[in-house]
């Protein structure tokens, strides 16, 4: 269950970022997460609800946007949506490629009053 | 987000019986795990200076991570002066296996977490990696998801795959073995016995990590351990 831990990580990232908006209150925060982070999107946002009741934000609300693997081809430079894993570019068959979308657990932006 | 009617304006004027102030959207695109990162590059750094290769050594509870540091620690006396850090959820049956053997080793008991992380690395180096180690062998908590997301200072990520799980456990879990730069397949010796396809294996490896290095070998029997040592000295040899 190291959703939990990525939980309090959160909470701990969004304290920082408010201390330069020390007026501010967090009415949501989003998170990017990969393919292959390993983090589960229901069990992290379980584990966010139960682990910001002792913090002071236990009015944000959680979105988790999930990003589809792509595959960057140094080929033909192309870039391509992907189901799952992929080994060669779909569009020029190249194995000269880098996958991206994959290993993200990012806190991408939080909603302030 | 209005978190009082639950649409997605910040502002709007559709009648709803409440009111509340206007919002603004804060851009931060940040690791939520960069303290962890953090605190794992301070740990590589200090080991690096000090020169010394750490190991972080993740596969699921069996696979032979235990038997493998065993012979590995037996091989290695006389040529490589190593310490080991083993993370279990309970109990000290590891550390007791791995004393003995020439290496100063700390049990770190996780309790109910899945996995270790940077700071408790960081807290048992300056105690255990004392002025003459050479290799830091991590063996992380049993598990093929959680501590791949966790980094802990090392070197290299080790993915430690026994034949008795099969082949497609790495496209089952690519979190792990797609960001392990070395993938062990253990228990060869038992290779007779299954169905295992090697080729398929390995296939599956490539498919997540294609440039794995791939060592095979049994623990047991010591067959394919020499190039796993071999291994082990030469990256030493390398800082």
């Amino acid at each position: 269950m190291h959703e939990l831990s990525i939980a309090y990580a959160l909470l701990e990232q969004m304290e920082i970022v408010l201390l330069d908006h020390p007026s501010a209150a967090a009415v949501s925060v989003t998170v990017v997460l990969g393919a292959f982070s390993g983090v589960d999107p229901q069990a992290f946002k379980h584990c966010f609800e139960q682990a910001k009741r002792v913090t002071r934000f236990t009015d944000t609300s959680l979105f988790v946007q999930p990003i589809r693997p792509q595959t960057s081809c140094r080929s033909c430079l192309g870039v391509c949506d992907i189901d799952g894993i992929a080994i060669e570019c779909p569009l020029c068959k190249s194995s000269d490629i880098e996958m991206i979308g994959t290993h993200e657990i990012t806190l991408k932006s939080m909603e302030v009053t | 987000m209005c978190r009082d009617c639950g649409c997605n304006l910040s502002e709007h004027t559709h009648p709803v019986a409440h009111t509340h102030a206007p919002t603004r959207k804060i851009e931060i695109e940040r690791r939520i795990l960069s303290a962890n990162d953090q605190r794992a590059e301070h740990n590589r750094r200090w080991l690096t200076e000090r020169g010394v290769l750490a190991l972080n050594i993740i596969a699921s509870p069996g696979a032979g991570k235990t038997t493998l540091l065993e012979a590995t620690l037996k091989s290695l006396s006389g040529r490589l002066q190593c310490a080991v850090i083993a993370g279990d959820q309970q109990t000290h049956n590891d550390a007791d296996r791995l004393s003995g053997k020439g290496a100063p080793v700390c049990q770190i008991l996780t309790g109910n977490a899945c996995h270790l992380e940077a700071r408790q690395i960081a807290e048992r180096l300056p105690s255990l990696v004392k002025p003459g180690v050479d290799l830091l062998l991590i063996e992380n908590v049993g598990n093929l998801v959680c501590p791949a997301a966790f980094d802990l200072g090392e070197h290299h990520k080790i993915a430690l795959l026994s034949v008795t799980e099969g082949e497609d456990k790495p496209i089952k879990y690519p979190a792990l073995f797609s960001v392990s730069s070395v993938v062990v397949l253990t228990k060869i010796d038992l290779v007779a016995h299954l169905t295992w396809n090697r080729q398929e294996c390995i296939r599956n490896i490539r498919h997540v990590r294609a440039d794995a290095s791939i060592f095979e070998l049994s623990a047991k029997t010591g067959d394919g351990l020499a190039d796993w040592l071999d291994f082990l000295c030469n990256a030493v040899g390398r800082r």
